[in-house]
């Protein structure tokens, strides 16, 4: 079931209506609810992967339950590689299996030896690399006895399948979910009302900004070959908000729906394309994965309290794994390589013990010099042209047409009209209704850069939030994309 | 200072916001351009009940609707709409079907471009959806039917979406159309080149595609099974069209559509695609000129055996045609207008009079 569909708009308010029902009964019966609900919501995509969220949750459950009668060490680190194992081992069969054998047999070609392998073209499970990980992070804290294993079998389900982070995250700690699943919830109003404000905000992302923008990325990206390096540029611009629309208003979403009730997710996204470099844009976008990254991956590798070396070592391991982890896909593998490779300068600058100067982005601050605003502009749209590359490789369907978009747009067609190309694909249109969503998210997120999500707008007054809502209202209304539905992009991985 | 809720306020906002959101689709079904065309997509659909006699019905995009329901005899009744495709087809004489009628033939258009692309999705996808809803019909929900029944609420119409997106980027570029009666007579005052030109460019466009999807085929099957349930005698018609404009549909396309009328089981084709090659006959290169509709209902009359037309086509024979009331409201020289002028005359009037 998708966010931005008629079914969620139907499906949410009965869940919600029945779980303030049967929380007059206990904590216990919500959870219940909530199980079945998020399976029900799970199972509307494709109910035969309900067997593999069941059975993923189940071994977690027990694992946690035998890690806590487990006293030696040796033990508990078998007990938690098997779990490791069970769960990486779904994950690598689903999303890598065709990927490692096709490249192996790609690979024995290159050097002359020909290999025969069956491609067994299995269908990905929505989520589960999302519901994997969260679920990881629960044997992990209990092998660290950060957390005490979850006896009661309905909670841990729950945790594992709550439907608003279920399928796209954010990848929610053990520590921070099972707790709040624990305890009885409290729905104030204003929860209630911030919810429903940051659905809305998600609306806005997905709909107007991810989908619009999404009609001139596959135009330009389907055609990059013929196109100069100024038509691919912008068609690269318009991806880069396409997928922070798309990623960052499910994460909208998905906070929202959970604080109806009663839940308080992770903030996924905190305004990324203002990063004044590539380790703050790292901390501002995608951070449930992040964080993941850096405490399940950096850290064990030994993180940044080692040799220079060494360090460099584990910023490329991590960031590659991390592009791994977004698909079974070379591009994908490359884009996560390019951004540990744009973190390098970052390493070597604190290593000489001079470390990058982030100014602040305050008007308070900005106002204080002229050039010191000028150039912390410079450096947001340095950092976001960096992304902007790295994106290339992420949309591309091959590293073949990625090196040709980059070479395009470092090449000197660059310079190139692009206004006939776009009018001959008619795109104009397109990006005319995308540029000017852009240009709402842009200046709304500057506004209320020091906010959870933008229209967290409680403290404005009376006009200017109204405004706001109904600006936002209106915009969804009039100017949402209209094609058939288009899947959140991050739901492939 | 930060603004606080309690469930009281929380309601009374929902309420509010509630009612705000419904005048503001009252607003927008009442004032849109768009919904004004829904209002008369409806009217004709729901204009066949003034005809409860009716035993022949007519079906298809503005190659049918061109055959107004004011030439037609009682007998006969045209629910062809401008831009229908074969899924607008079905879901109106599915719900007309369901309805009590004396209805014994389908006129269904046979035209090559309701199997193309550009057929794949029309502009009048949501005025028909609530026949597909209405009839509980077991095909035509693409995204769902709880997705078929949001976009009958104005605000959440994609249609309506798109309407305004293309409004709105006419303003920008400041781009007007021609009326259709401007259209048909500069049309036929182009010299033979330039109309010829326009016509292969513009068959060009509506033939791409054709048999390239399956959809269009099953729709046609659908019709045509829907229909012989009914015990409807099913006679498909090719319509007029300039030469240029059919240059386009390929020998191996033709065929392509030829065969998916046999798997249909239809035998019976009246094909009138080359039928008149004089411009008079034409208003634009694949619609009918008044000279041509006239010639055409007299063509199929003669094929069928059946009357069709309306004896006089200005007489109010029908109780209620709009040329019948024209002619009774309007200055005897206005009549002689072209058809798209006297409709617009009507329009006028019938302001004028409420």
């Amino acid at each position: 079931m998708l966010f931005h569909t008629a079914n969620y708009a139907v499906f949410l308010p009965i869940v919600w209506l029945v779980y303030l029902l049967v929380g007059r009964v206990s904590v216990r019966s919500q959870n219940f609810l909530l199980l079945v609900a998020s399976y029900f919501f799970y199972g509307w995509w494709d109910w035969r992967f309900l067997g593999l969220i069941a059975f993923s949750s189940l071994v977690d459950y027990v694992v946690g339950l035998a890690l806590d009668r487990a006293r030696e060490n040796r033990k508990r680190r078998l007990i938690l590689f098997a779990s490791f194992g069970v769960n990486l081992g779904i994950l690598g069969f689903f999303k890598y299996y065709d990927f490692f054998i096709t490249s192996l047999i790609d690979a024995a070609a290159t050097i002359g030896i020909e290999l025969h392998a069956p491609a067994l073209r299995i269908i990905l499970p929505v989520g589960l690399s999302f519901y994997t990980f969260q679920a990881l992070t629960y044997t992990v804290g209990v092998y660290r006895r950060q957390l005490p294993p979850e006896r009661d079998p309905i909670t841990f389900f729950a945790y594992v399948a709550f439907f608003p982070q279920l399928v796209a995250g954010p990848i929610e700690r053990a520590a921070h979910m099972l707790p709040q699943f624990n305890r009885p919830r409290h729905i104030s109003a204003d929860d209630f009302a911030s919810g429903l404000r940051q659905i809305t905000w998600g609306l806005f992302c997905k709909l107007v900004v991810a989908d619009n923008c999404a009609i001139v990325v596959n135009s330009i990206f389907d055609a990059h070959r013929y196109l100069p390096g100024s038509v691919v540029l912008i068609g690269a611009f318009f991806f880069a908000f396409q997928i922070y629309g798309d990623f960052s208003g499910y994460s909208h979403i998905a906070l929202g729906s959970a604080r109806l009730f009663g839940f308080e997710l992770m903030q996924n996204f905190a305004t990324p394309y203002f990063s004044q470099s590539i380790p703050e844009f790292w901390r501002r976008w995608h951070i449930s994965l992040s964080t993941w990254f850096r405490d399940f991956v950096f850290i064990p590798l030994g993180g940044s309290r080692v040799g220079t070396l060494r360090y460099v070592f584990n910023i490329l391991v991590t960031f590659t794994v991390s592009g791994l982890w977004h698909g079974a896909n070379w591009t994908f593998v490359i884009w996560g390589f390019l951004n540990g490779l744009y973190y390098l300068p970052h390493i070597v600058l604190t290593r000489l013990r001079k470390p990058v100067p982030v100014f602040s982005t305050t008007p308070a601050g900005a106002s204080r010099a002229i050039g010191r605003s000028a150039l912390i502009v410079v450096r947001v749209l340095f950092t976001f042209f960096l992304t902007l590359l790295a994106w290339i490789f992420f949309r591309a369907k091959t590293v073949h047409s990625a090196f040709l978009m980059v070479g395009s747009i470092l090449s000197k067609s660059l310079m190139t009209n692009p206004l006939p190309l776009l009018r001959a694909l008619e795109l104009r249109n397109s990006i005319m209704f995308a540029g000017a969503a852009i240009a709402v998210l842009v200046a709304v997120e500057f506004v209320q850069r020091d906010k959870g999500f933008a229209l967290q707008v409680e403290s404005r007054p009376f006009v200017a939030r109204w405004g706001a809502y109904a600006g936002v209202i209106a915009l969804i209304l009039c100017f949402r994309y209209t094609g058939s539905a288009l899947d959140f992009i991050y739901f492939q991985f | 200072m930060r603004a606080h809720n309690s469930w009281r306020t929380v309601i009374i906002k929902g309420i509010l916001g509630t009612v705000v959101f419904a005048l503001a689709n009252v607003i927008t079904y009442e004032s849109s351009s768009y919904f004004q065309r829904a209002h008369d997509y409806r009217l004709v659909v729901s204009n066949f009940f003034t005809r409860p006699h009716a035993k022949a019905i007519f079906v298809g995009d503005s190659h049918v609707a061109q055959l107004d329901n004011d030439y037609l005899d009682v007998d006969a009744y045209n629910v062809g709409f401008g831009g229908d495709s074969l899924r607008e087809v079905y879901a109106k004489l599915r719900y007309l079907l369901l309805q009590p009628n004396e209805l014994d033939t389908l006129f269904l258009t046979a035209d090559a471009h309701m199997f193309g692309t550009g057929r794949l999705q029309s502009s009048n996808g949501a005025f028909a959806d609530q026949y597909l809803l209405r009839t509980g019909s077991p095909y035509g929900f693409g995204r769902g039917w709880l997705a078929t029944a949001f976009n009958l609420v104005p605000l959440f119409n994609d249609d309506f979406v798109q309407y305004l997106k293309v409004r709105l980027s006419q303003t920008v570029k400041r781009t007007r159309s021609d009326t259709s009666d401007e259209e048909e007579t500069r049309w036929q005052r182009l010299p033979q080149a330039e109309r010829a030109r326009l016509a292969r460019e513009g068959g060009e466009m509506d033939h791409a595609g054709i048999a390239s999807h399956p959809e269009p085929f099953e729709w046609y099957a659908r019709i045509v099974a829907l229909a012989r349930a009914h015990g409807l005698r099913v006679i498909a018609i090719r319509y007029p069209a300039t030469a240029e404009y059919l240059e386009s549909v390929t020998p191996a396309q033709a065929a392509a559509v030829d065969r998916a009328l046999a798997a249909a089981g239809v035998t019976e084709v009246l094909d009138f695609r080359y039928a008149f090659s004089d411009v008079s006959y034409f208003k634009d290169p694949d619609h009918l000129s008044n000279r041509g509709i006239d010639a055409l209902l007299r063509l199929i009359e003669t094929r069928t055996r059946r009357k069709l037309r309306n004896g006089d086509p200005l007489s109010d024979r029908n109780g209620g045609g709009i040329l019948g009331r024209l002619h009774a409201l309007v200055p005897s020289s206005c009549v002689h207008l072209p058809l798209a002028r006297r409709r617009q005359v009507s329009c006028e009037h019938r302001q004028t009079l409420s």
